[in-house]
């Protein structure tokens, strides 16, 4: 029976960042939480496994503080994590190195038919995983999916692209990067919960994986943006005279 | 990380604030508006796990202690302690009643349906003349033959009208403070006949929580309804309500919690042109954003340590009565300060504060009214000389 990995990302929650006056980034009461987009990705695993007839199995990789997540993510159905903790700050990491670290670890895990993440993580958004780790693996790599159907082998999904659906087929195994539109991922009851320690978590050592972690870029800067607006005020003539003078700003600007 | 937590209770935490965030919060508002018992998100927190205390998996329950329940109770407040409420005298008295003193049977019959929430529980005590003197309670239960015959008046009983099964303390003899002798716990479920429900009342806060009136009128139930031995049921109540002094605490603290970051945000957010942080840097009203932070942090402590206290199998009997009148006392006060530096926001119902501010007030009567509970704790005090533990 082909096991499904799932690859979540443990990331700051958005909700608590501050954004300073001088447009830094406050970091320091930010809590962090499994990526809600990786939430969906993680029922998305645990529902093919049901059809694969496989395990439904976590992968993640990160700071010390990744163990957190592992309970987590256990509650919400995985049969199991597997997690690998990075020797150096994650965050210093590119999304090359990710993959690497990540496809290493799927090879590792027997009899995978199926890899599903995310189309992108809560913080950078930067939309590599998936692409990435199926190129390592030499696996066909679908994105944007927001519903899949696997009969036998084959996986059909349907990507949702800017202005049209495509139904794209492969055979497994097969990467997957979906979309938050592919279901609602359920919040887990106290039960899942506290049976979530009862299930297995295995660690690989960055130096078992055997790979070169140097970063091919590297963040310089976070800074917030701010609105700045552009306080202009029609306030002479008639009402028709000033909204013909909005409309005129607008268009301007590019907004109409 | 502080005492009271582990990295179960962290989870356990982290999901009720995702579930208030996803399906509380988009209809708290409602729920007031409406004064509509919210029976789907109750049935939700059922298949959540979060309408139990301390009942183990055998009758269905997911085994959580009262730290992890307050964790619970504390983050649905934040949003609708509205909700907290229905589940606090749901979980942690009716249910608790039958967990605690019930036969196996009982225990087997009742416990799946309440603690799974497709059941609702209600537990009524206080009478018409008032719940501070039990000896003038006049709801009785009669044996005749093979069953009892309950006659009587509750009043002040939460989700009543919803709940199927009802918790009800009767008079069976004379009452013995001492002894703790004289009254019994009996199961009447709803649509026994001679039972009815009279008036729900129409309350300023936590609005949707069925409280009113219930009537008895020779409503008879077999003898396996009792709970716990004959005349025994003052053995039994006091844990139970020790059980909801100290969730209704973190109830209270929800409350506070989401009262300060609202007043907190808004002071933040009015800025000036160079987007320096305005309201707040006037020094009345930093000062008194940190003092409702500092109690805040009070209740926490208070709170928790006595649930700790109380999972270890200890109860400190005047504290643990203390927990609830305080934290009400601060919330209210904290809400009451929220709305003050709102502004004239502050007053509007859209923003939110003068709803926690209802709910807080309220909560310094409902189950138990302030001084009430005080003069309770200092006759506790006056009469041990030093705290009182019960071991459970």
């Amino acid at each position: 029976m082909p096991n499904t990995v799932v690859c979540y990302k443990w990331v700051i929650d958005e909700a608590d960042i501050k954004i300073n006056t001088d447009l830094s980034v406050d970091f320091s009461r930010a809590k962090e939480k499994i990526s809600d987009y990786d939430k969906n990705a993680i029922e998305a695993a645990v529902q093919a496994s049901k059809i694969l007839g496989g395990k439904a199995l976590g992968l993640t990789y990160g700071t010390k503080s990744i163990k957190t997540s592992l309970k987590d993510a256990l509650s919400r159905g995985l049969d199991a994590v597997f997690y690998i903790m990075a020797t150096e700050e994650a965050d210093k990491t590119d999304g090359a190195s990710t993959a690497k670290v990540l496809a290493s670890a799927i090879q590792k895990i027997e009899d995978v038919g199926l890899v599903i993440c995310a189309d992108g993580a809560s913080d950078t958004y930067a939309r590599q995983t998936a692409s990435r780790i199926g190129t390592i693996l030499n696996l066909p790599v679908i994105t944007s999916v927001i519903k899949t159907e696997i009969t036998g082998n084959t996986l059909t999904a349907i990507r949702k692209l800017d202005d049209c659906f495509q139904t794209v087929q492969a055979e497994l195994p097969v990467v997957v990067a979906i979309l938050p539109e592919m279901n609602t991922s359920p919040i887990p009851g106290l039960k899942s919960v506290l049976a979530a320690g009862k299930k297995p978590v295995t660690e690989f050592k960055i130096a078992e994986l055997g790979i070169d972690l140097s970063s091919q870029s590297k963040v310089l800067e976070v800074k917030g943006y701010a609105m700045n607006r552009k306080k202009i005020i029609f306030k002479n003539g008639e009402a028709a005279g000033r909204i013909k003078e909005l409309l005129s700003a607008l268009k301007k600007e590019g907004v109409l | 990380m502080p005492h009271y937590m582990n990295e179960d209770r962290e989870l356990i935490r982290n999901i009720a604030r995702e579930f208030t965030e996803k399906e509380v919060k988009p209809v708290a508002g409602e729920i007031d508006k409406d004064d509509k018992f919210p029976v789907e998100l109750f049935r939700r927190c059922g298949e959540l796990g979060f309408t139990s205390v301390n009942v183990s998996e055998e009758y269905g329950g997911s085994g959580i202690d009262l730290t992890s329940f307050s964790l619970v109770i504390e983050e649905i407040s934040k949003e609708s302690a509205t909700l907290a409420m229905c589940i606090i005298g749901h979980a942690a008295l009716a249910a608790t009643v039958i967990n605690d003193a019930g036969t196996e049977e009982q225990k087997k019959r009742w416990l799946p349906p309440l603690v799974s929430g497709k059941s609702i529980g209600a537990y009524c005590m206080t009478e018409p003349t008032g719940n501070a003197d039990p000896s003038m309670y006049s709801c009785t239960a009669v044996k005749d033959g093979k069953e009892w015959v309950i006659n009587g008046t509750k009043v002040f009983c939460t989700n009543i009208g919803v709940a199927d099964y009802y918790i009800v303390l009767t008079v069976t003899g004379e009452f013995n403070r001492v002894k703790k002798a004289g009254r019994t716990f009996f199961m009447v479920e709803k649509n026994t006949p001679g039972f009815s429900i009279g008036k729900i009342e129409d309350k300023f806060g936590l609005r949707g929580s069925n409280t009113g009136t219930i009537y008895f009128k020779n409503v008879r139930v077999p003898e396996e309804n009792m709970i716990g031995p004959f005349n025994s049921a003052d053995s039994v109540a006091p844990q139970t309500l020790y059980y909801e002094m100290t969730v209704a605490g973190a109830s209270a603290l929800g409350i506070a919690e989401r009262a300060y970051e609202k007043a907190l945000n808004f002071s933040l957010a009015r800025t000036i042109k160079t987007g320096t942080p305005y309201y707040y840097n006037f020094q009345l009203v930093r000062g008194k954003l940190t003092e409702m932070k500092m109690d805040i942090e009070a209740m926490r402590s208070f709170i928790y340590d006595q649930t700790t206290s109380i999972d270890n199998g200890e109860i400190n009997i005047p504290v643990a009565i203390l927990v609830k009148p305080y934290c009400y006392r601060k919330a209210e006060m904290i809400c009451s300060l929220a709305i003050d530096l709102h502004g004239g926001i502050g007053v509007v119902k859209e923003a939110g504060v003068e709803r926690l501010w209802r709910d807080a007030k309220i909560g310094m009567i409902a189950g138990g009214q302030y001084d009430y509970l005080i003069d309770v704790a200092g006759k506790v005090l006056g009469a041990a000389g030093v705290s009182k533990k019960l071991k459970i």
